[in-house]
């Protein structure tokens, strides 16, 4: 089973839960603090997965996701290739998904981003459970939806998950998930994305939060949601 | 030092971000394309250096004039912080001192603008635009640092009250005659830094001073002496309750109770509405921002987990405001801002509020801001709910540097608000700087780093280590070591400027080293300011000279108890009708629901809650919001233990009760029945009513004599009446207070008019819930058989909100079995247990009609109602009766739910259908246009 680094401060925010979705299914996971990972970003090839928490890293200012993104760029590029090639994989949840786009880890290889999150169309933060479609070919492009289709609900909260694509018309990463309605203006419903080959996942959504039915704010169908949420965190345990 | 004003743009945005950066050297073409990646988004943004063509042309695409908005020179600036943080690491930079403001340019009229904050500057031609760039940042403060005395010690009773104005220090004549005869015994005069601490710690924010007060009270001719409001009718009766689970009461930041093992939770609630009435984002942001802080400070240090926040704001049709008052709606509009921000960014689920609307409030909005807290037992042995400074440790100040802001807030909260009203209490808040002093702080508690803690809230440091040193007799302040936001500040600036996100510990000696690496790691800012003794005295160093010192046992108990009168005529004003009713005839339920649902304090609030994070960490089981498409209100919030580290399927649950409208009738029964209200909502979603813990927020017009103040007594009164409310409820229902705080001169004084609210308790309930995993829904089911639980009370309209449409009569004179309401509860829960109840709602605003009318509107449900013989028909429909509540069941349920509860207390409404309608007399309401009504649609 794969060892989980999930990373705190700096504003992050969902650590702990989402720490729990992946020691749940009884994965070693240990929190570090940005800066320790900076310190020795070579600790980062002692895990095999990496989890990039939601949150409001330094406060959302200029565009949410951009500065810790610009912090990590510095320090970690290189290790962050290595730890891609040997097979490691990436979840960025929410801001954490943010970081990842400002990063550019969805074309990690090409060097050449393909989208950013805006802002949602309606100008607002919102914290609502939404229907998500799983797309058809999301278990065969995606390790991280291995045995998955049909349909999940989640909440989302954020006011930038927009996705935009570039003028550039150079293609956007392959969407696993599809916001049933549109909520934020998103390109064609996107509610995330996944790399070329599938390692690095980032959504919008909070799955970490939906793993138990009772945390659900309906109750039918609420368990079965649970188990199938589980599933995105032990598959990408596997 | 050169400037460069950086502009980005961002597509489909009408308003554009600038940043001035003021720097050492000068910056190469290569420096400036660094910058450029480094702060843009290629994918829609674009970006502009200084003046050049593409930001004129920029410019021009806005409009033919644009408006720049930014903070004052001094004012805590966000942006700006966290984009400097991102430039001083790149190579271009590094190492090179750099400074940034921050500001916004867009269409005139279309930005938020607040004067006493802010500036604002309309830009129409490249002439004007060299103007923007040489904006001058400089906060405009005395360059000589100087200690004044005042010798007061020959001054008449006129000049010590001139001198007390003059200088904000809202201390009264008594009090200033006690400072004088105390400095007479010393022979000599008091510095600016003793007198300043002396008006802190004895404000009425600080030293609750009518809590404390001696009040004779008389009601038509019967007295009673009241030793202390707080210890006769709080404290006390608290303590005869000995609950075994409330471990903490009294002494520290917060109450703190242990419902199951393994964990500690910890409750406070907080007012904010001086500042929030100036500056309604900020000073709701400070507001929530401050009540963290709390419970930060609790104990050797608990986790903020779930925050409530409670508006009481203006009505929105507000058309007759005296001039210089903000509008409730753009009141409500910043408060919310402000609290979203503070508990969005800080990582804090909102997970329960309450807006409510009364036009009492336009003068000062009330901010309710509560926060529960988790605390371990005991950390590697030691427990963790006592401080423990000692003589010898460090004082160790947290957080951030220290500027002008908030200068006064202790005092200026004590005084009623005119025009004059000192602007120094308005300030913004920095939720990331403190979400990264929350990480750094858990961090070292679990550790044992430091030995006590405390927050920095009203008085700045000259309250957190004046209250710490208590514990250990005494404490040394280096004022020169504190750091400082810009240069220019006095002594006693910095031991009472109230800037936020700071903290303060007592550490080892031997600790500090490891708590100042912690800090590097964390990016927080640690400074050693002092060190605590056992000399007796608060002693103020700057630059080795002693500028203060004051014995603490004068500082602490030099304060006589205040002395008032408190007088109340008979027990209950009744009403004729209304004269403002909108005479609606009783019998015309279409209206009367339209106005019912229409009410603001009644409509739905979900375009506001909406805003908020519900369940952050993780562990919110019941949100404030019902249902998957739909928006069907909640009661209470519940969050389950297990989020917080601990095995287990419990939880606890956090609800509020406030209804100052029965204050109109008495606030005897405005009391009981925010009590009620609160424990009401906790039982809709499965709490133990032997595990309720209670927290009073007084929000009271001023009670205290004045010119200004002809009914002081009356007020004063009320205030009593309240608090035997309190201490008889806390005994029937048998749940104790562990925390509380009043707020007392929430009053405005207009020209020509004076607007005090109504007298307002919020009380919020905190309960255990054993087992979160199957708890009752607020929504209906069809097919459902539908009861109302409650004490059957319907000769005549008990309530408020009718009484302002109807020509009823008011009279709320009524005597409620309290005790057998508690059992009722009782009942409740353990019908819950067995899982009898689908779901449940209590009945409150608006009454059963609206409590039924929510509970059907998810799915479009409908029911017949049958009037029965021999009730009064507006009483049956629409009273707002305490104990309560309209619940659905299975039909398979039928036979245990009518054993389980007593005819005496169950009544059958009928069946739930798909009809969406609910039918009486003949007349259909239709669920779908009454929702388009509480929608607001």
């Amino acid at each position: 089973m794969r060892k989980v680094l999930v990373l705190c401060g700096d504003g992050i925010n969902s650590e702990r839960e989402l720490g729990r979705a992946f020691s749940d299914h009884g994965a070693d996971v240990q929190y570090m603090h940005v800066n320790e990972l900076l310190k020795n970003p070579e600790s980062l090839g002692n895990f095999q997965l990496l989890a990039l928490p939601g949150g409001f890293s330094f406060g959302d200012e200029l565009r949410s996701g951009k500065i810790l993104a610009e912090k990590l760029r510095d320090v970690l590029s290189n290790s962050l290739t290595k730890f891609l090639k040997n097979d490691g994989r990436v979840i960025g949840i929410c801001n954490g998904f943010q970081v990842l786009a400002q990063l550019g880890a969805f074309d990690w290889e090409t060097g050449e981003r393909s989208f950013t999150l805006a802002e949602n169309n309606h100008g607002r933060f919102m914290d609502k459970w939404v229907r998500l479609t799983i797309s058809s070919k999301a278990r065969t492009l995606s390790p991280w939806f291995k045995d998955m289709d049909g349909s999940l609900f989640l909440p989302v909260r954020h006011k930038e998950g927009q996705i935009v694509g570039n003028t550039r018309n150079i293609k956007l990463p392959f969407s696993p998930l599809q916001y049933e309605e549109d909520i934020n203006g998103s390109h064609e419903r996107f509610a995330g994305v996944v790399s070329a080959n599938g390692q690095v996942f980032g959504l919008m959504p909070h799955p970490e939060v939906a793993t138990r039915g009772f945390l659900h704010p309906f109750r039918e169908g609420a368990d079965e949601n649970a188990q199938k949420v589980q599933m995105i965190f032990k598959n990408g345990l596997k | 030092m050169a400037r460069t004003l950086l502009t980005i743009a961002t597509s489909g945005h009408k308003t554009h971000q600038v940043f001035w950066m003021d720097y050492e050297g000068s910056l190469s073409a290569k420096d400036k394309d660094n910058l450029k990646n480094r702060i843009t988004d290629s994918i829609d943004q674009r970006f502009f250096f200084d003046l050049g063509p593409e930001f004129l042309k920029s410019m021009e695409n806005l409009g033919t004039s644009v408006e720049l908005v930014f903070m004052k020179p001094g004012v805590t600036d966000n942006p700006a912080k966290s984009f400097q943080e991102l430039i001083s690491r790149d190579e271009s930079l590094k190492g090179r001192h750099v400074t940034v403001h921050s500001g916004l340019i867009s269409l005139p009229g279309m930005l938020d603008f607040n004067p006493l904050i802010q500036m604002k500057d309309t830009f129409s031609s490249q002439k004007d635009f060299a103007r923007m760039m040489n904006i001058d940042f400089t906060v405009p403060l005395m360059t000589e640092v100087m200690v004044n005395e005042y010798d007061i010690r020959k001054l008449s009773d006129e000049a010590l009250m001139k001198l007390s104005k003059e200088n904000s220090w809202a201390l009264s004549l008594i009090e200033m005659q006690i400072i004088q005869s105390h400095y007479l015994t010393l022979n000599r005069a008091p510095t600016d830094v003793e007198i300043e601490m002396i008006a802190q710690t004895w404000s009425e924010h600080c030293k609750h001073k009518i809590f404390n007060a001696k009040i004779d009270y008389e009601d038509a001719g019967q007295k009673v002496q009241i030793n202390s409001l707080f210890k006769d009718y709080i404290k006390q009766p608290t303590y005869d309750l000995k609950k075994p689970w409330a471990i903490s009461l009294f002494d520290d930041n917060a109450g703190v109770v242990r419902f199951r093992d393994g964990i500690d939770i910890c409750i406070k609630v907080e007012t904010h509405n001086s500042p929030s009435a100036l500056d309604p984002y900020g000073g709701a942001l400070t507001g929530i921002l401050g009540v963290n802080r709390d419970i930060m400070g609790t104990g050797l240090g608990a986790r903020p987990v779930a925050n409530t926040d409670v508006f009481c704001v203006g009505m929105p049709d507000e058309d007759e405001l005296p001039k210089g008052l903000l509008h409730p709606e753009e009141i409500l509009k910043g408060i919310h801002r402000g609290v979203m921000d503070g508990g969005n960014k800080s990582g804090i689920p909102t997970v329960n509020g309450a807006i409510y609307f009364d036009e009492s409030y336009s003068g000062k909005p009330l901010v309710y801001c509560g926060t529960v807290g988790v605390l371990p037992p005991d950390i590697k042995g030691r427990d963790a709910c006592k401080k423990g400074q000692r003589p010898g440790d460090l004082v160790v100040m947290v957080g951030g540097a220290v500027g002008i802001d908030g200068i006064h807030g202790a005092t200026a909260s004590s005084l009623v608000m005119d025009k004059t009203t000192t602007l120094g209490m308005v300030q913004i808040g920095d939720p990331f700087t403190q979400k990264r002093v929350m990480d750094f702080l858990i961090t070292a508690r679990d550790r044992l780093l430091y030995n006590s803690i405390t927050d920095n809230g009203a008085g700045g440091l000259s309250s957190s280590v004046g209250e710490m040193s208590g514990a250990t007799n005494g404490a040394v302040l280096n004022l020169d070591k504190v750091p400082l936001k810009y240069p220019g500040l006095q002594p006693w600036q910095i031991l009472v400027s109230e800037s936020q996100e700071r903290m303060t510990l007592s550490v080892p000696q031997e600790n500090w080293a490891d708590l100042e690496e912690l800090a590097r790691i964390y990016q927080v800012d640690a400074t050693v300011v002092g060190k605590f003794t056992d000399d007796g005295k608060f002693t103020c160093m700057f630059h080795d000279k002693t500028v203060g010192e004051i014995d603490l046992s004068f500082l602490h108990d030099g304060l006589p108890k205040m002395e008032l009168k408190a007088r109340f005529e008979g027990s209950f004003k009744t009403w004729k009708k209304n004269p403002k009713s909108k005479n609606i005839p009783v019998g015309n339920h279409r209206e009367l629901m339209n106005e019912l649902l229409s009410h603001p304090t009644i409509a739905s609030k979900e375009k506001w809650v909406r805003q908020y994070d519900h369940e952050v960490q993780g562990g919110t089981v019941v949100k404030p919001m019902e249902g998957l498409y739909s928006s069907a209100p909640n009661d209470a919030g519940v969050v389950w233990y297990g989020a917080h580290g601990v095995e287990g399927n419990d939880g606890f649950a956090v609800a509020s009760g406030l209804c100052p409208h029965f204050s109109i009738d008495d606030t005897y029964l405005m009391t009981q029945m925010a009590i009620d209200e609160a424990v009401r909502n906790l039982m809709c979603h499965g709490v133990d009513p032997d595990k309720v813990a209670l927290v009073d927020n007084f929000c009271w017009p001023d009670p205290t004599p004045g010119d200004k103040n002809p009914d002081a007594e009356f007020k004063l009164a009320q205030l009593v009446r309240s608090c035997m409310a309190l201490k008889e409820m806390m005994g029937i229902y048998s749940m104790p207070l562990v925390s509380g705080k009043d707020s007392m001169k929430n009053d405005y004084h207009g020209e020509k008019v004076k607007i005090s609210v109504l007298p307002t308790l919020l009380v919020t309930a905190l309960g255990h819930v054993p087992d979160v995993r199957h708890l009752p829904k607020s929504q209906a089911k069809n097919n459902q058989f539908v009861y109302r639980i409650g004490m059957k009370s319907y000769g005549k309209y008990f309530g408020h909100f009718l009484h302002q449409l109807t020509t009823l009569d008011r009279d709320n004179r009524d005597t409620f079995n309290w005790k057998a309401i508690r059992e009722i509860y009782t009942t409740m829960f353990t019908a819950g247990q067995k899982q009898l109840i689908s779901s449940i709602h209590d009945i409150s605003e608006g009454g059963m009609l609206v409590t039924l009318f929510e509970s059907l509107m998810m799915d479009k449900l409908g029911i017949s109602l049958t009037i029965p013989e021999g009730v009064n028909e507006a009483a049956w429909l629409y009273s707002e009766l305490p104990g309560q509540f309209v619940v659905t069941i299975d039909r398979n349920k039928k036979e245990a739910f009518e054993s389980h509860f007593g005819s005496d207390v169950r009544e059958y409404l009928g069946e739930t259908d798909t009809s969406g309608r609910i039918r009486m007399k003949g007349e259909e309401l239709s669920i779908q246009e009454m929702t388009k009504v509480w929608r607001k649609e």
